[in-house]
C-alpha cells in the first residue's frame, strides 16, 4: 500500500497494541474479530488516526515509508507538486480508488491550506506519556531552511495521514 | 421545573467553569448532563460512579490491615510486624483486633465516620502466584479462564449501554486500556486528560480540521458517529487544565502519578460528563526485599495510597460522595511469614477497602480464618473466606443498580445471600 519497511520492533508493536489489537496477544483462540464494533470507540479511533499520522510522517522508529516517490510522480511539467495528482495517487493506492466525492473534495480543500511551518512550540499541555512523541514532533521541524522537496514530502505526509484516517479506510 | 437546553447551558456552563472547563459544551456532554439533571429532578436514577483502584504487585494486606490481636502474626513476622496500638509506631486501632498501618492514618477519619469499610481474607480462589495471571483473573472476573475476551467492568458497560451515551462512561487513567475495561463497550484510556489529542506537531490543528471535515461528511453509521464524538471529546479535553484545577475543602493530593490520576477523576466527576466507571492503578507493592515495618518501603507506598484516596474524598465532598464508591483491590496477598530478606512473597487472600456512599463503614467484613499454621492456605498464606466476585457483585448490584450479575460474572453463581452486607 505505502510499501512501508518495518523491522517489527517494539515501537510498532506498542502502536498496534494501543489500537486495540495487540499482535500475538489476542486472548481467545477464535482469531481477531473483523467487525467494526469490536474496536470502534473514541479511544481506539484516536489511536488509529495518530498511528496514520505518525506512520505517514515517518515517526515510528524502525518503520519507514518513502512518500517522495508519490510526490515525485505527481510533479507537473514545471516540476511543481500537482496536489490533485498526489491525492489521486493516494486514493488509488490506499483506498483502491474508492473515495466518496465528499471525501475527495475535503482532501483537496485540506491540501490547499498551506502547512504551518512556524517553529513556535505547541502551546498544548501534554501528558508525561506523550513527551517522547512531542519531542520527536518538534525535533522534526529543526532544520531551519526547508527546501522544496522536504516541503513536498510534508504535504505528502499530511495527505497520506489524512487518507489513512478517512472513514473509508478505517471502515475496512 | 422544566429542564431544557437553555437551562442546561446555564447551569452546565456554571458547573464547567467551576472545574476549569469553559466554552461551548459538546453535544454528548449536553446529553449526559440533561439525562443527569432530569434524573436528579425526578429524584430517581441518579448517576452513580464507581472508582476502582488496583494495587498492582500484590499489597501486603496483613501489614496494611493488621491483625494485631493474633499472637501468630508477631511470631511469623519478627522484624516487619506493625506493633500493637499503644506502642511506638503502632497500628491505629480499628475494632480491638485489627488496626490500620500508621501510614494509612489519613483514612482513619473515614473509618471513624463509618464511611470506610474493609473486607479481609478476600480474593481469588485460584491458587496462581503469578502476578500476570492473577491480575488477569481479577480483571476478567473469571479466575482460571484465560480466554475471557473482556473485563468485568466492560461487561457492566456493555449490559447497560444506551445509544448516544457519553464517551466518558468508562475511563481509565493510565497509558494502556486495563484488562478490566477492555471489551466491546466504549471506554477511554489516557495517561492524563490532556494527552487525549491528535499528535501532528505544529500541524495538529490543521490535521484535526481535516479529519473533522472527513468525518462530518461521513455517512451516518457507527464509525461516523464515533468520529464526530472523538473530535468533540478531544476539543472538550483540550480545555481541561489539571494544573489550574483547585481542589475543594483544602484537599491536598499527593505528588505523583497516583495523586494526579485521582485529581483528574474528581475533576471529571464534578464536570458531570457522565462518568460511571473510573479506574486507575498504583504500583510498587511487590515487597520481596526490605519491605519495612511502620516505616520504610511499604509505608511510603501506603502513605501515598491513603493520602490520595483521602484527598479525593475530601475534594468531592460529602454530597457528591453519596453517589461515589471507591473500591480497592490487589491480585493476591503476601506470605504470612516474612522471608529471609525482610520482605514477603506471593501469597493468597488479601484485604480490600470500600469507601463512600452507601458503605456501612467502621467494620471489618468477612470471616477471619486465623493465622495458626493449620489454618493457612497451603501452609503459608492467609486463607480465603470471601470470593472477590461476591464483593464486586454486591457493589454492582447495590451501588450501580445492576441486576444481571450473571452477565458480569458468567462463570460464577453470584449469590446475594453471600454478600457481606458492605453496602446499604
Amino acid at each position: 500500500m505505502l510499501d512501508a519497511e518495518t523491522n517489527g520492533n517494539l515501537a510498532i508493536h506498542g502502536w498496534i497494541a494501543k489500537m486495540g489489537e495487540p499482535l500475538y496477544l489476542h486472548q481467545a483462540p477464535t482469531g481477531y474479530p473483523d467487525t467494526a464494533d469490536s474496536w470502534v470507540n473514541t479511544g481506539a479511533l484516536l489511536e488509529r488516526l495518530n498511528f496514520a499520522l505518525a506512520l505517514a510522517a515517518n515517526q515510528i522508529k524502525g518503520t519507514q515509508v518513502d512518500l517522495t516517490r508519490f510526490a515525485g510522480a505527481s510533479a507537473d511539467l514545471n516540476g511543481e507538486l500537482d496536489k490533485s495528482k498526489l491525492i489521486n495517487a493516494f486514493i488509488s493506492r490506499i483506498l483502491q480508488g474508492e473515495a466518496s466525492p465528499q471525501t475527495r473534495a475535503t482532501l483537496i480543500k485540506q491540501l490547499n491550506i498551506p502547512l504551518n511551518v512556524s517553529h513556535a512550540p505547541s502551546s498544548q499541555h501534554r501528558g508525561a506519556g506523550d513527551e517522547g512523541r512531542a519531542r520527536r514532533a518538534q525535533g522534526k521541524q529543526e532544520p531551519a531552511a526547508r527546501n522544496a522537496s522536504s516541503a513536498d514530502s510534508s504535504e505528502a505526509a499530511k495527505i497520506a495521514g489524512l487518507v489513512l484516517g478517512t472513514p473509508e479506510f478505517q471502515r475496512q | 421545573m422544566t429542564i431544557n437546553r437553555r437551562y442546561f447551558l446555564k447551569s452546565g456552563g456554571v458547573a464547567l467553569a467551576a472545574v476549569g472547563l469553559t466554552g461551548a459544551a459538546p453535544s454528548f456532554l449536553e446529553r449526559a448532563a440533561l439525562a443527569e439533571t432530569r434524573g436528579r429532578v425526578l429524584g430517581s436514577n441518579r448517576r452513580k460512579t464507581l472508582i476502582a483502584i488496583f494495587q498492582r504487585g500484590a499489597v501486603d494486606g496483613l501489614n496494611a490491615i493488621v491483625p494485631y490481636g493474633e499472637r501468630a502474626y508477631y511470631d511469623l513476622r519478627p522484624t516487619i510486624a506493625i506493633a500493637q496500638p499503644g506502642r511506638f509506631d503502632a497500628a491505629l486501632d480499628l475494632d480491638g483486633f485489627f488496626g490500620l498501618h500508621p501510614a494509612l492514618a489519613s483514612l482513619k477519619p473515614f473509618w471513624d465516620q463509618q464511611q470506610l469499610g474493609i473486607i479481609h481474607a478476600v480474593g481469588s480462589p485460584h491458587n496462581t502466584r503469578s502476578h500476570f495471571d492473577a491480575q488477569d483473573y481479577m480483571e476478567s472476573g473469571t479466575p482460571g479462564i484465560k480466554s475471557t475476551a473482556d473485563g468485568w467492568l466492560n461487561r457492566y458497560l456493555q449490559s447497560t449501554a444506551a445509544t448516544g451515551a457519553s464517551p466518558f462512561r468508562g475511563l481509565a487513567i493510565g497509558s494502556n486500556m486495563p484488562r478490566v475495561l477492555q471489551g466491546k463497550a466504549d471506554a477511554l484510556a489516557m495517561s492524563d486528560l490532556t494527552s487525549f489529542s491528535l499528535q501532528a506537531g505544529s500541524n495538529t490543528a490543521q490535521v484535526q480540521g481535516g479529519f473533522e471535515a472527513l468525518y462530518e461528511k461521513s455517512v451516518n453509521d457507527a464509525l461516523g458517529e464515533t468520529g464526530r464524538e472523538t473530535f468533540e471529546a478531544v476539543k472538550f479535553l483540550k480545555r481541561v487544565n489539571p494544573s489550574q484545577y483547585q481542589p475543594e475543602n483544602n484537599a491536598r493530593y499527593p505528588r505523583g502519578r497516583f495523586g494526579a490520576a485521582l485529581l483528574q477523576i474528581a475533576q471529571l466527576i464534578k464536570a458531570g460528563v457522565g462518568l460511571e466507571i473510573a479506574f486507575t492503578d498504583s504500583g510498587g507493592w511487590d515487597t520481596h526485599i526490605n519491605q519495612g515495618s511502620a516505616r520504610g518501603q511499604l509505608a511510603l507506598r501506603l502513605q501515598e495510597f491513603g493520602e490520595g484516596i483521602a484527598a479525593l474524598v475530601i475534594d468531592l465532598g460529602s454530597v457528591r460522595m453519596e453517589d461515589v464508591l471507591i473500591l480497592t483491590m490487589s491480585e493476591f496477598g503476601r506470605t504470612v511469614r516474612e522471608n529471609g530478606t525482610r520482605g514477603t512473597d506471593h501469597g493468597h487472600a488479601n484485604a480490600m477497602l470500600v469507601l463512600g456512599g452507601g458503605v456501612r463503614g467502621g467494620k471489618v467484613y468477612g470471616e477471619w480464618p486465623g493465622l495458626a499454621n493449620e489454618r493457612l492456605f497451603e501452609e503459608r498464606d492467609l486463607a480465603l473466606t470471601t470470593d472477590f466476585r461476591d464483593v464486586f457483585g454486591e457493589v454492582a448490584q447495590k451501588h450501580l443498580g445492576h441486576t444481571n450479575l450473571r452477565a458480569l460474572f458468567p462463570t460464577y453463581a453470584v449469590n446475594p445471600a453471600k454478600f457481606r452486607g458492605l453496602l446499604v
